[in-house]
């Protein structure tokens, strides 16, 4: 900075005259008046695209849609359309690939088969032919990608599984005189592809589950659904619970949640009553698939609040006991009271 | 003499027949009733088409329409949820208009169609007349609106259709007395059996209404309830333009008896009626996912760094990076400590997921750490985080002895309730850490951040931490956090 401050030295100095910032002689930049706060501006200009770690703030990335299904048939080619969508004041540049994903978790979230040669019937990644897989999402804006599907010849009947993934690359260099760990947020469209023919949809219920005896609500119901079918489901039904004589006490729908082929998916449902006394029946009834295939299972569960009715118990005992206490201690005291009376008449009559 | 006496009886019959008009006046036929006004609570005509070629067998679901000379000759005022007739198949749902000339509906028809069959959908409402009589109407008196009607099928429940307005009108739909109400007027006393009749050919449909008690003056309010209900017209089918009215005269009049029999006309008025298209308001929201990454730079307090207070010297993250900087062995909660928000919002209704995993320890020049490894390889190995270790899967309490444990780890903070995996502070720790899932190493992304439904801004913070020891060798180690976001499938 001192160096800048002698401004005759830099005006008379070849090293930017030469330069491409010599064609601003052309509007005196280099007058001596407007030289220092001209210079000044320009350094930190220069300080901010050339610093080594960009400090961009947030980087918001929105995907749309966020699942989309279709059903194709071998050898059949189709399109798609995907938007990232920008609402920065920075433009986003970042990597686009498709990538093959199954579910594991009985929560329905997708673990992506990245680096990995993925032999499954679910693939579909290689299906997908994207335009370009590096854009920039500018500014304020988005970008529609239009992605061609090719289902292939041999696809097996059943769903395929795939998704598209952005990740986010930093445009800044990297600082290598200090340690770092640098992030790459990643956001992903999951697309499910149905290839129609003969298959069996087949799904089983392997929990349905509620404490076995309780004192009181509210009561969870734990459900489990394994989907042992090619391709995904998609189960509805409810859950209907009844008293010991057949009353309904509440209808509980099942939430409407995708299951992966070969996977198990769980469900809560919460019976909200907190008061309850008896036998009570649990009756899940669902359908799902194309196929016109139910689900059904039924569980039994009794409810005793056993700690009130204790309580109740003591507390009528204790009444009882008081009750029976202070008749007792009136009958002596009534007593008492006669012979002091008969005492006092035998001394009137004296 | 007799001449003089012709010319003056001519013009004393000419001065004496004016004057003696002035006061012996012609009964008026009828005046105009003011305030005169017809409202339908749904103004949108009904839709007539016909079956073009196409589909017509029972199962069907999706139909062409005739592309002219009816009523409607495209699907534009078709709408979804319409109820349509389609031929013999009555009340089937509107499912999607493919375009202009195709449509969808829910279930499949039943009833086998041939080409020219008619397909409409009714539009009914309730019809609220209502004017303010000119001259009384005396005990006995009748109102009768006249309701414009088709020749011939106008009351069988279906939308007529013809060339012009003046052939067109309203299908009376079997509306009965008791679907009709009329009230107001001072003085009238109205009968509750008003008397419908169907037109015949070139005449209207007519109801009557009667009063046992003379109507001295006020408003008088008929309500033609919308159960049936007066069916609208589909459009003329000729000379319509879609968006434009058709425009129908309906007429209100008192009568001093009964119209049907000797009753004359006291007043009387017509009214326009225009039904119009209606216009679909239609919009279409994706199904959206939004994740954002914001760097932590305060420089001050505790929130949003699991616990640790911020100083001037805490590094300050990017959204695209964690610079430690030059990284003191001597383990300093201030300077060993840095953390980033994460936000999704989503409409998806299964909710969402945000995996972590990092592409391996963090190596010296990026070197590749194979397994879990440590200084001795020239990398910077994730932390144990205990006596107990922790690992990617599996949480402890890194917050006792920290210098102890050294390597890299991280902690989460919620803002939004209920959406980290777990929190720094659960069951009472100070710091509760994983190591990142290291891909390298074969192991699977972690989920940090979910929401089994939709979520709008939900913000967890991923805190940092740091640690190495004096023997660490020197140089620029480095690695890389991926964080993915979304939808549950």
């Amino acid at each position: 900075m001192k160096k800048l401050l002698p401004t005759n030295s830099i005006r008379h100095s070849g090293s930017l005259r030469h330069s491409g910032l010599s064609r601003i002689h052309s509007i005196r930049f280099w007058s001596p008046r407007r030289l220092v706060p001209r210079m000044t501006f320009f350094i930190v200009l220069l300080a901010i695209f050339i610093s080594p770690t960009l400090a961009i703030d947030s980087i918001p990335l929105t995907i749309s849609p966020v699942r989309q299904q279709m059903e194709m048939k071998p050898s059949e080619a189709s399109t798609g359309i995907l938007k990232l969508i920008n609402i920065s004041e920075t433009p986003i540049s970042g990597t686009l690939k498709a990538v093959d994903f199954i579910v594991e978790d009985n929560q329905g979230t997708p673990v992506f088969l990245e680096d990995q040669n993925f032999a499954s019937n679910y693939s579909a990644a290689s299906w997908i032919t994207l335009p370009y897989d590096r854009l920039t999402i500018p500014a304020n804006d988005k970008v529609e990608i239009q992605f061609k599907i090719n289902a292939d010849q041999k696809a097996l009947p059943g769903g395929h599984y795939t998704a598209l993934i952005f990740e986010a690359i930093s445009g800044s260099a990297i600082d290598t005189s200090q340690s770092a760990a640098a992030i790459a947020p990643r956001i992903a469209s999951l697309i499910y592809i149905t290839i129609p023919g003969d298959y069996q949809e087949q799904a089983l219920v392997t929990k349905f589950h509620l404490p076995k005896f309780s004192q009181h609500g509210p009561l969870d119901i734990n459900t489990t659904i394994l989907n042992q079918s090619p391709t995904h489901i998609r189960p509805t039904g409810v859950i209907t619970v009844s008293n010991m004589f057949g009353d309904v006490l509440t209808h509980l729908p099942l939430d409407e949640q995708n299951i992966f082929p070969e996977t198990e998916r769980a469900y809560l449902n919460t019976i909200p009553t907190k008061w309850l006394f008896g036998r009570y029946q649990a009756h899940l009834q669902a359908a799902y698939g194309s196929q016109g295939k139910n689900l059904d299972a039924i569980i039994y569960f009794t409810v005793i609040p056993v700690a009130l009715i204790i309580y109740i118990l003591i507390f009528i005992a204790a009444v009882i006991f008081l009750v029976k206490h202070y008749a007792k201690k009136n009958k002596k005291h009534e007593q008492e009271l006669e012979v002091e009376v008969a005492k006092l008449k035998q001394e009137l009559h004296k | 003499m007799n001449h003089m006496s012709r010319k003056h009886l001519l013009f004393l019959f000419i001065l004496v027949l004016p004057v003696a008009s002035l006061f012996i006046p012609k009964q008026l036929d009828s005046a105009a009733l003011t305030s005169a006004s017809i409202t339908l609570s749904n103004s949108r005509l009904s839709y007539y088409a016909k079956i073009g070629v196409g589909n017509t067998n029972p199962g069907d679901t999706t139909f062409t329409i005739q592309g002219s000379s009816n009523a409607d000759n495209d699907t534009n005022h078709l709408f979804p949820n319409d109820t349509i007739n389609i031929g013999s198949n009555a009340n089937s749902t509107v499912g999607t208009i493919i375009d202009s000339t195709n449509f969808a509906i829910a279930t499949g028809i039943t009833n086998q169609l041939v080409v020219g069959d008619a397909v409409y959908a009714t539009q009914s409402g309730t019809v609220t007349i209502a004017f303010t009589i000119n001259n009384d109407i005396p005990a006995n008196g009748y109102i009768r609106v006249s309701i414009p009607s088709i020749a011939t099928n106008g009351n069988d429940g279906a939308p007529d259709t013809a060339a012009t307005t003046a052939a067109n009108g309203w299908d009376l739909h079997s509306i009965v007395a008791a679907d009709v109400t009329v009230s107001g007027g001072t003085g009238c006393s109205w009968n509750a059996t008003e008397v419908i009749t169907a037109a015949g050919a070139g005449t209207s449909h007519k109801i009557d209404a009667t009063t046992t008690a003379a109507c001295t003056a006020g408003t008088i309010t008929m309500t033609i309830d919308s159960s049936p209900g007066l069916i609208n017209p589909a459009p003329v089918t000729s000379g319509h333009t879609q968006g434009t009215a058709d425009a129908y005269q309906w007429t209100i009049a008192t009568y001093d008896g009964n119209p049907a029999a000797t009753g004359k006309k006291i007043d009387s008025v017509d009214v326009s009626v225009a039904p119009i298209e209606a216009v679909l308001v239609s919009a279409t929201i994706d199904e959206t996912l939004s994740f954002s990454i914001t760097a932590v730079t305060a420089d001050s307090g505790t929130t949003g760094s699991c616990g640790i207070t911020r100083t001037a010297s805490s590094p300050d993250s990017t959204a695209y990076s964690i610079p430690w900087g030059t990284i003191s062995s001597t383990y300093l909660a201030a300077t060993h400590n840095t953390s980033q928000l994460l936000q999704v919002s989503t409409n998806a209704d299964g909710g969402y997921a945000v995996t972590a995993i990092a592409n391996d320890q963090m190596g010296k020049d990026g070197i590749a750490c194979t397994g879990d490894v440590g200084e001795a390889v020239n990398c910077i190995k994730d932390t144990a985080c205990g006596a107990v270790v922790c690992t990617h899967e599996t949480l402890k309490d890194w917050g006792a002895d920290p210098a102890s444990y050294p390597g890299l780890g991280y902690s989460l903070e919620e803002v939004t309730a209920a959406e980290a995996s777990f929190e720094y502070d659960d069951t009472t720790a100070t710091y509760n850490a994983k190591q990142f899932a290291d891909e390298e190493d074969s192991q699977a992304a972690q989920t940090i951040m979910t929401n089994a439904a939709p979520v709008d801004a939900s913000q967890v913070y991923v805190c940092y931490r740091i640690d190495v020891t004096a023997t660490q060798p020197a140089g620029y180690y480095f690695n890389k956090v991926r964080y993915t976001a979304t939808a549950i499938f």
